[in-house]
This record gives structure tokens, sequence and C-alpha cells, in this order.
């Protein structure tokens, strides 16, 4: 009961408008009232769980992610893809897929994505037919792709709060990442032609000629390498994830300051700032959350609500649909952090006892966001996509909805229900 | 006067933890490369290095944290917030959210202070470098202590900007009458 009146506090402090940090602390601070807990060492334990070396991955892929921004590396990917693909029909959504897809694989965040790839691609495909609304909700979809493409820092989160393998739980979204992308590239597709027409790129539309294909390839190289160097190093055995983070960071940092040239001291600066502000506001939910899950834990709350959920429901394939719709609900009303943080170490038992592998349920958590963070009323990502795209959230709800309905949903039931898609290549690389 | 003497004190302050975090940031980044590059490259193994990195690391955090109280940037949902559009129950909706956050605030200031407190009466330090815990705790109090004046900043603000639009309009009132 206590941790039902908890979950609802929080959405009620959440929904009111306190910030989601502080709406974690005043249910930590309502479940020390119930439960009268020691607080002499309540903060101690809350400290340790946050200094992990894990964690330090965190503010370092962050930071890779502005770095990408203001160094130019996020504006050659998408000239690389443009030139690639961008012809081709559907050509230039699909450029915008495949950009948050690699812009994913090396910054791991959706937030980035959006404000890189939103502002270098909306004008131009609006310029080539496609409605601003359905740019802006394919644009919230497909930043995503972040959060399933590793390095995410979703699945860093998840690792952290249910204390499994940060490199499994990569492996592991790989798949429906794959899926997904395969998925947006058919939707808008099928899109194109049927709900608006694409106009062929010509001479006088107003936008920068794009370079060769050799030209583009050449200078999109080095961003192009990250990924490589990230992933390569961290399934190589060369790094950690908090290594590769690392390295990622430094590297972005080179190729803005020295290949591209477009990072300066002053943009460097406000990169990292606004990297260290980002990882902060996360941190703090984490920190609180980390001592709500103790409080939980130590009551047997999430014990409870499996014998709960087993005693209600005992079809299994009943309780992972009834889990799924939580977490979809509960992406709608909360952040992804939120969901990451508090909704899966809930559930995790449960799933455990349902006969799921911890890191197949976090694939499952990780589709489960895609799809929250796109759902209104809450749909963080959405709406910082229609602010980028400088188009109403009415108008592209519509499109966003159709997107995930079409998309984003099936492959949420597919990673449910096809486990092998979320575990073959934690186990092909042996860490299941 | 005391409104300048403020707003001087904030930019002042502002521009202090701004470069604490470009450091901690610089630090983690460039002592995390010469962990890599320790390992690989000169085959040494630094003992205690992770342990410099967290401590930087969490200063990182909480001056993260601090800065995002600051500017307002805590991670928010704004559904209601959106729906309102009377400036006078704006103003009254973000000093609702204030005053809870402030009160939310205390109970972080007696959680870190009670860490810190019962830290330094059993002082602990880290394995390897001897680092004291309560240097990198130390952060957690100070963005507690920080973000609670933020709020109390923000309540401050709201409170002053709803008597203000009171005024201006018992003003505008009498200039009609």
């Amino acid at each position: 009961m206590e941790g039902f009146i908890a979950i609802g506090l929080l959405l009620l402090l959440m929904i009111t408008g306190v910030p989601v940090a502080w709406s974690f602390a005043g249910v930590l601070a309502y479940l020390v009232y119930i439960f009268d807990v020691n607080l002499n060492t309540l903060m101690l334990q809350g400290y340790r769980s946050v200094d992990s070396v894990i964690l330090i991955a965190l503010p370092l892929f962050v930071l890779t992610g502005y770095l990408m921004q203001s160094g130019g590396i996020a504006r050659r990917l998408v000239d690389f893809i443009e030139v690639m693909i961008g012809k081709r029909r559907g050509g230039m959504g699909a450029s915008m897929i495949m950009a948050s897809g690699i812009f994913g694989a090396i910054a791991g965040t959706a937030t980035a994505a959006v404000a890189s790839i939103g502002t270098i691609m909306i004008e131009p495909l609006e310029k080539r037919g496609y409605p601003r609304s359905y740019s802006a909700a394919l644009l919230g979809i497909s930043s995503l792709l972040g959060i399933l493409i590793p390095p995410s820092i979703t699945m860093i989160l998840f690792a952290v709060v249910t204390r499994q393998s940060v490199a499994a739980c990569f492996a592991a979204s790989i798949g429906p990442a794959i899926l997904l992308i395969l998925g947006l590239i058919a939707a808008n597709r099928f899109g194109v032609g049927r709900f608006f027409n694409e106009l062929s790129s010509a001479a006088g539309d107003g936008l920068e000629p794009l370079p060769g294909k050799g030209r583009a390839t050449i200078k999109a190289f080095p961003a192009l390498s990250l990924p490589i160097i990230i992933l390569g190093g961290i399934y190589g055995g060369v790094f950690t994830p908090t290594e590769a983070a690392a390295v990622a960071a430094f590297s972005a940092m080179l190729i803005g300051f020295f290949i591209y040239r477009d990072l300066n001291f002053r943009s460097f600066a406000r990169s990292v700032v606004a990297a260290a502000e980002t990882t902060g506001t996360v941190i703090l939910i984490l920190l609180f959350s980390f001592m709500i899950g103790r409080i939980l834990a130590s009551e047997r709350i999430p014990q409870d609500l499996t014998m709960l959920v087993s005693t209600l429901i005992e079809n299994p394939l009943l309780i992972l649909i009834a889990v799924n719709m939580f977490l979809i609900i509960a992406g709608m009303i909360m952040d992804d952090v939120s969901v990451t943080v508090v909704v899966a170490p809930l559930f995790l038992p449960l799933m455990v006892d349902t006969g799921i592998h911890p890191v197949h349920f976090a694939s499952i958590v990780a589709c489960s966001v895609v799809i929250g963070a796109n759902s209104p009323p809450v749909a963080p990502i959405l709406y910082m996509a229609c602010r980028i795209g400088k188009v109403s959230i009415h108008k592209t709800v519509k499109p966003a909805l159709a997107l995930m309905a079409f998309v984003a949903l099936p492959v949420m039931i597919i990673t449910t229900f096809v486990p092998e898609l979320s575990l073959f290549l934690p186990r092909l690389l042996g860490f299941v | 006067m005391i409104g300048r003497l403020f707003y001087a004190l904030d930019r002042r302050i502002g521009w202090l933890l701004e470069a604490a975090a470009f450091m901690s940031s610089m630090l983690v980044v460039g002592l995390m490369l010469f962990l890599v590059l320790a390992r690989y490259v000169f085959g040494w193994s630094v003992v205690g290095l992770l342990e410099l990195i967290m401590l930087f690391g969490m200063w990182l955090y909480m001056l993260g944290a601090l800065i995002a109280s600051r500017r307002n940037e805590h991670l928010v949902v704004d559904f209601v917030e959106l729906q309102i559009s009377d400036h006078r129950l704006k103003l009254m909706h973000k000093a609702l959210v204030s005053l809870i956050t402030f009160v939310i605030c205390l109970f972080f200031v007696v959680l870190a202070y009670r860490m810190l407190a019962w830290g330094l009466r059993r002082p602990q330090s880290t394995p390897g470098m001897d680092i004291p815990l309560w240097l990198p705790q130390a952060s957690i109090m100070l963005a507690a202590i920080g973000c609670s004046c933020y709020s109390l900043r923000d309540l401050f603000c709201s409170v002053t900007g709803i008597l203000h639009l009171g005024s201006d309009v018992r003003l505008q009132k009498k200039e009609e009458y």
C-alpha cells in the first residue's frame, strides 16, 4: 500500500510542476516518515550508490553529445548520410533516421540528438516537401534511437540500479534498435507520396549545396570513426564503458578543435557547463531514487508487488502485457530517467519470477521509454522536437501517434515476446 | 540597491560554479584518459586514481545540480504550467512550486548534514589514496544548501511578482478612477 501511495505522491508532485529531482526527494521524505528510517546512514547509502565508476560514463557521454553538436561533428554526419541516401524515395526522412542512429552510437542521449539533428535537418526537410509536423514527429521518435543504440545512458542507469552488466544491457538493445530503424524507414517510405510529396532537390531551393560523395565521406571520416572506437573498444575488451566514454569525449574535443575547427574555447566551455548541468539533474534524481529503492527493498515492497501480481494474474503472458502497459503509461506521465530508475527495479523481481532475463527486461524498458518520451501529456522529447521544428504540439501529435502505433509499439511487442532479439547478442558475446 | 547587489552576487557565484564545474569535468576526462594510457601504453597500474576521479566526479555532479537550480533548468513536467495562461495564476503556481521545493530542499539539507556529521564523528577515507570521505560528501552538503537558497530565491521572486501585480492593478484602477 505504501508503495502505491509513494508512486501516487511522486506523480502528484511531478504533475504539480515540482522539479522531478525534488519530487523524488519529497517521496523519500514521506517514506522516511512512514518507515521511521535512520537518517544518519540513509544519505550515506545514497552517496555510496552514486559513487560508482560506471556512473562516471554518464557525464562523459553527455559531454560527447554536446561536443558533437558544437564541434560540427553532427553536421558532417548529416551531410554524409544525406549524400549517400538522400536522393532515394523517402531518402531525406531516412537520412534523419540514420543520422539519429549514428548520433546515438556516439553520444547515447536523445536530447542532444534532437537538438543537433533537428536544427540541421528540419529546414531542408521542409524544402523537400516534408510537413514540419511530420518532420518533428519523425525527429522525436528517431532521436530516441540514442536510448537503444549503445552507448545508451538509459541502459547505463538501468544497469546501475539493477546491478547488471552495462555491456550486456548495451548489447541487448541493439536488436530492437535495428528493428526500429528499419520500421521507421519503411513507414517513412510508405508515407512519401501518400500523405505528402517529396520534392527533388533543385538549384534555387535556398539550401547549401551538398558536397560530393567522396568529399562527404572524407569529411565525415573522423566523425564515423567515433562509434567504431567506442563500441569496438568496449566489445573488444580494450576499454570499460567508462573509459570508452572518456575516450569519446576527448576524441570529440580533438575533432571539434583541430579537424573541423568549429569548436572554440567559448563554445567548448559552454558545452562542458551544459553537460555538467544535464548530468547534475539526472544524478540528483538517481541519488534520491537509490535511497527510495533502499527503503522499498528493506520493506520488501518489490517482493510484495511480485506476490500481489502473481496471485492476481497467473498467466506469464498476461503479466508481461500488464507490465508493458504499465511501463507505457508510466512513460506517458513520467520522464525517461524516472521510469528507468524507479519503475524498472520495482518490477524486476516480478519479471525474473515470470522467467524474463534482467537483460531482456532492460531492452523492454528501453522500448517503453521510446514510446513514453513521445506520448503526451509529458512527452519531453516530442515537445523538444516541436520547439526545434517551430511547430505546435497539436499538429505533431497525430503523425507522432501514427509512428508509435505502427512502428514503436510493434517493436516493443516483438522485443517483449521474442527474447532472442535481445538475448542473442549478449549470449554471443558471452555476457549472459 | 539591494536587488542590484543580489544580482551582482548571483553573477559572481554563477561564474564560480561554472568555473568549478568546468575544472572538475576536465579533471575527470583527463584523469580517466591518463588511466587508459597508463595501462595500455606505459603498463602502469596507478593505485587509487579511480578514487581521485570519483572525488572530482562527485563535485561535478553536485555542481551541475546546483547550476541547474540556479538557472531553473531541473527536469520539470511542465504540463500544468503550460495550461495556465493567466499571469497572476502563473505566478501563484510558481510560488506554490517554489515553496514545496524549498521545504523538500530543507529535508535534503538535513539528510546531507546528518551524513556529514556522522562521517566526521567516524572519519573514513578511501583505501588507495587515503582521501577523507568528507571531501566528496561536502559537495552534497553544498548542493543541498545552494539548492535551498535558489528555491528560496524563486519563492521570493514569485511572491514579489504577485505583490507587484496587485499594486500595479490597484494603481491602474486608481488612474482610471
